[in-house]
């Protein structure tokens, strides 16, 4: 391997960490900042961005394959299956006037 | 890559070395997904406790030291770099950045479980573990109890996952300065980092949920 791919890979990394650390202190700042209901979906949308970062560049997705891919696109899948439907459940209990609902 | 410097590293059953890293990374991956489903009970737990007892979580979290969680959380961002330059320097066969990259991260790992211990002790000095003694003068004591359990749930999984990881970075330490890894063989490596990196999206998740919510 050239030194040059070398250190551009050093210099990926430090910028993906640069941009991971600023992502962290904006998602801190506007916690502080009253959003009503949009506080939580700030938050978990900059942990998102954050998580595809380290997946893309740490976890090296970006030379994965795509069967990689799949798969890990399946735990997202899978995680908001489990979430939705028992939420579903969740908010709609007492929706029907009868004991037992 | 030529046949006679990777051939000692691969193991009968596979093909040639391409095949048995792709191998090793799809089970990982695997693994990992199943490790999302693990923390996901857990996450789903959260998200049904925080819907129905707002007012609770939201005092709750306010219990919870920010600056230490923030701080936390850079330490575990950084050993992600440390871990991911890891990998690069076993890429590029350079044995001690390899060396001091796993030490460097092991050290990081340390300090965010001495910070987690600390927080873990003062809670306990508090009265916020939940069960007979636990004490919370704000709204809704009860139902705090339902986030102070899920805070050390969560971060308790977490936190063993960090030990097995900080085990896993002992092994690899050991085996780099044997000279186990090269540019020709590295998957051990590569797959420790993978689970380290996954502990710390775990984590860029639980802090905000429990850190962060209701601050403003």
């Amino acid at each position: 391997m050239s030194h040059e791919a070398d250190a551009l890979t050093v210099k990926t990394c430090l910028g993906v960490y640069a941009a991971l650390v600023c992502l962290t202190a904006i998602t801190v700042g506007a916690a502080f900042i009253d959003m009503s209901f949009l506080n939580t979906p700030v938050a978990l949308g900059i942990a998102s961005v954050k998580a595809l970062l380290v997946m893309y560049f740490f976890m090296e997705l970006r030379h994965s394959n795509r069967l990689t891919w799949v798969l890990m696109g399946s735990s997202g899948v899978f995680l908001l299956i489990m979430i939705m439907l028992t939420m579903s459940d969740m908010l709609s209990r007492g929706w029907l006037g009868y004991p037992g609902k | 890559m030529s046949l006679e410097q990777t051939t000692p590293y691969v193991a009968h059953h596979f093909d040639d070395a391409d095949q048995q890293h792709d191998a090793s990374s799809l089970g990982m991956w695997v693994f990992l997904v199943n490790e999302v489903m693990f923390f996901g009970g857990l996450f789903t737990a959260y998200v049904v406790y925080r819907t129905a007892y707002p007012e609770a979580f939201h005092a709750g979290s306010h219990e919870l030291n920010i600056t230490l969680g923030f701080f936390n959380t850079i330490v575990l961002l950084t050993s992600s770099l440390t871990m991911a330059l890891s990998v690069h320097a076993a890429q590029v066969s350079r044995r001690a950045m390899l060396v001091i990259n796993l030490i460097l991260t092991m050290f990081l790992g340390a300090v965010f479980l001495g910070v987690k211990a600390y927080e873990y002790t003062h809670k306990w000095h508090e009265h916020l573990i939940p069960g007979p003694n636990f004490v919370f003068d704000g709204p809704d004591p009860v139902h705090a109890q339902l986030f102070f359990s899920l805070y050390f749930a969560m971060t308790g999984l977490h936190a063993l996952h960090m030990i097995v990881g900080e085990v896993l970075l002992g092994i690899l330490v050991l085996r780099s300065l044997q000279g186990m890894f090269n540019k020709y063989y590295y998957t051990p490596v590569e797959m420790s980092g993978l689970y380290w990196h996954f502990v710390d999206l775990v984590w860029i998740f639980l802090f905000p949920l429990l850190y962060l919510l209701g601050r403003h």
